[in-house]
């Protein structure tokens, strides 16, 4: 008896996600370089008088921040206080081992294996770092101290707005842009693994 | 495709933003992960006698270690990505009701066995528990999605069918 093309997918899939994570793991210094150099140009450009800058630590990004200081913190005359803190970018990066693995257990010429992959590492980046800088900005408004997080200048509604991207970019993004994405990209192969299936699609 | 995309991410965005809001927190996903807490809770005392569960939170009475199953830990939002894959697809309502149903008790299995896993491995070890909860089982229950999803669609009928249920 032949198994079920959609059993055996995966099962390679859950063979490969081991081998993906550890690969994404020990290589997070490289492949978390484009979130960082986005997040980085992104939010120091956007806010330079409160994001100072944004370092890169192995996944973790220190995210130092510069405001005039509250009444009751000293700081020497004519200097602005400086703060740290830090966002941990694997946490919205985990969509990226997620979709290797995917992109490996499905059968295809290896060319397009490589253009699906990077296409959607590219996608996942962005994604990514759609996460972080919701993180820090969320960071900013909801958890510093409240004349701090004034200076900021946004209203209620842009603080709503603010949070709804944090829970997206959280909850939401790293999850389903890998599926979106294999989906996508492989509709023959899902067509083998569905038979019918393209007929179902567009109706 | 492309419709089924659309549709997907325009009742996704929605489903999720709805969640969001403070009634929906209040009436249904609040007490929805009260429930997923004493359920778990219950699974383990089943074997375990030295776990108490309160409020959102299952504590082992020894250690002291507790979780705190907050938002993402539910599987709400694996169940709406879900929810809105099968509302995109062209199909009759009962195969949609159906699947919606049975891919509910799926992310709820696999989710029960995320938490209580979770709970585990946190006493053990604290890398072991950030590794399982921030990356792993967030990867695994996405799988369990695409899973159900993926026989769902097997079990569609042909257009023929489709068009004559409706």
């Amino acid at each position: 008896m032949q198994p079920s093309p959609v059993k055996t997918f995966m099962i390679r899939v859950v063979l490969w996600l081991p081998v993906c994570f550890a690969a994404w793991y020990y290589m997070r210094g490289v492949i978390g370089l484009p979130t960082f150099f986005i997040s980085d140009a992104l939010m120091t450009a956007w806010l330079p008088d409160f994001i100072k800058d944004i370092e890169f630590k192995g996944h973790l990004l220190n995210v130092v921040l510069q405001f005039e200081p509250p009444a009751n913190l000293k700081v020497p005359e004519g200097q602005k206080a400086e703060l740290l803190f830090t966002v941990n970018s694997l946490a919205y990066g985990y969509s990226i081992p997620l979709y290797t693995a995917l992109i490996l257990a499905t059968p295809d010429e290896e060319r397009a294996k490589w253009i699906h992959w990077i296409i959607g590492f590219v996608i996942l980046v962005l994604a990514q770092t759609w996460g972080v800088s919701a993180e820090i900005l969320m960071t900013l408004l909801f958890k510093l101290d409240a004349a701090m997080s004034a200076q900021l200048g946004f209203s209620a509604y842009q603080k709503e707005l603010v949070a709804l991207a944090y829970q997206f970019g959280y909850l939401i993004l790293p999850a389903v842009t890998p599926l979106v994405l294999w989906i996508g990209f492989h509709q023959a192969f899902i067509g083998q693994l569905v038979p019918g299936i393209h007929g179902k699609f567009s109706r | 495709m492309l419709r089924f995309f659309i549709i997907f991410l325009v009742i996704q965005g929605a489903l999720f933003t709805a969640e969001l809001t403070r009634p929906v927190q209040q009436a249904i996903v609040i007490p929805f992960t009260r429930s997923i807490a004493s359920l778990s809770a219950w699974l383990v005392q089943l074997f375990d006698d030295g776990v108490i569960a309160y409020s959102n939170i299952i504590r082992d009475q020894q250690s002291g270690f507790a979780v705190a199953i907050e938002a993402g830990c539910n599987g709400v939002e694996a169940t709406i990505v879900l929810v809105a894959a099968m509302l995109a697809m062209p199909a009759p309502w009962k195969h949609r009701l159906i699947g919606m149903g049975l891919g509910f008790l799926a992310i709820q299995t696999m989710n029960l066995l995320r938490i209580i896993t979770l709970f585990y491995l946190g006493q053990w070890n604290r890398t072991a528990f950030d590794w399982a909860h921030l990356y792993i089982w967030q990867a695994l229950i996405m799988l369990d999605v695409l899973i159900v999803f993926l026989i769902w669609l097997r079990y569609l009928p042909a257009r023929e069918e489709a068009a004559d249920a409706a």
